[in-house]
């Protein structure tokens, strides 16, 4: 393969790039990683939570599985997961963000981290890191789509609805790999993951031609 | 109560207002209804699916619960919800009938591409254990209706989508505000 990047971007921070379709996105960590895409020639074209569930028909996506834009376009496909079999990626979350982990703390939720009530609570996460890793294409904060929340592995029981955040993440860093259907401008979060045994890790981000 | 507003609302039509802080908005039918909400100072804030269910911890917007913004504040409280027991309203599916709801949004210059997930009220799914999702048209029999009360001043939208394979036929739909 023939590496066009590799960069690692240091935890709770955001990271960013173009890339061109038929290209490969490599993200590696071992805790979450907020991802989203938007089409580098129509920037008001964005990656979809609720069209990529709706197309793929489920709430969790995999391997062979498609990101979809608003515009019901395919925008990326999965072509391998490193973490089937141990957990799932999150589409139900919005993004962390400095005021969510201060309304927490307000109202007294912090406990849902499993870490207990008293830990400290970052001034940013990932809402702030994705604006960031969109910095170049100037992308409104109200307008940054939530995103596909990689290595988020969430309990839900579907009859109840009741969501639970869980600590479950790879235990040492391993990669989810994205193709470019259409010439892309990707942006990641570090996630400062509260809920994750170690809280928040650095993340590595490749793009590569297969 | 004190009635402010009442209004009927045909399949495939909708409906937008205003609804000011402490004031209660009811929405009463049994087919597809597409909700949206916007803080009237500011309609940069808007309601947001994915806000909403991880405030709530929950899939399925439900009494008790509260309808977030995109900027993590709180907009709407569900008072009552009729439809419990018959169904689950929906935060996964995105628009049923956008085409609608941008006709209503015109003068807010609403975009397509930008136009926020409403909650699609009277959309029941089936979605299993394993995440599957499957859409299982199961309105009740006799319209009910879901109290949402302002917690800011807003302006909301509601559209009332027209009959679809995978939903309940569409039917007449009430909208009214009233101060509790």
């Amino acid at each position: 393969m023939n590496v066009i990047s590799d960069e690692f971007v240091p935890a709770n921070s955001g990271w960013g790039a173009p890339m061109k379709k038929g290209q490969v996105l490599r993200l590696t960590a071992k805790t979450i990683i907020d991802f989203a895409c938007l089409n580098l020639h129509n920037l008001d074209e964005r990656f979809d939570q609720a069209r990529t569930k709706v197309y793929n028909m489920k709430l969790w996506i995999s391997t062979g599985d498609v990101l979809f834009s608003k515009l019901n376009n395919p925008m990326m496909t999965i072509v391998e997961d490193q973490f089937a079999g141990q957990g799932y990626h999150d589409l139900q979350y919005g993004t962390c963000s400095g005021p969510r982990y201060a309304r927490a703390k307000e109202e007294g939720r912090l406990n849902q981290y499993n870490h207990g009530d008293d830990i400290p609570i970052p001034d940013r996460g990932c809402w702030e890191n994705l604006i960031d890793g969109f910095s170049a294409w100037n992308v409104p904060p109200e307008l940054i789509p939530s995103p596909l929340n990689i290595f988020q592995h969430v309990d839900i029981d579907t009859a109840t609805g009741e969501i639970k955040h869980t600590p479950n993440r790879p235990k040492d860093p391993i990669y989810v790999d994205f193709r470019a259907e259409m010439d892309l401008a990707v942006a990641a979060s570090a996630c400062p993951d509260l809920a994750a045994p170690e809280f928040g890790q650095p993340i590595q981000a490749m793009i590569y031609e297969p | 109560m004190n009635v402010i507003s009442e209004e009927t609302v045909s399949p495939q039509n909708g409906w937008t207002g205003n609804v000011n802080s402490g004031q209660v908005l009811r929405i009463t039918g049994r087919s597809v209804i597409d909700f949206n909400a916007f803080k009237r100072e500011d309609i940069r804030e808007f309601f947001d699916t994915a806000r909403t269910r991880i405030y709530n911890l929950n899939l399925y917007p439900t009494k008790g619960h509260r309808l977030f913004s995109k900027q993590n504040n709180p907009m709407m409280r569900i008072l009552e919800d009729g439809f419990a027991g018959f169904g689950l309203h929906d935060l996964q599916s995105g628009h049923g009938c956008a085409d609608g709801m941008l006709s209503l949004l015109a003068p807010l210059e609403m975009t397509f591409e930008n136009l926020p997930d409403p909650m699609g009220l009277f959309r029941n799914l089936d979605i299993s254990q394993e995440g599957r999702i499957r859409p299982k048209p199961k309105g009740p029999p006799e319209p009910v209706s879901i109290d949402l009360e302002a917690e800011i001043d807003l302006i909301c939208a509601i559209m009332n989508c027209p009959a679809s394979e995978t939903s309940a036929s569409g039917a007449y739909a009430t909208i009214t505000i009233f101060q509790p």
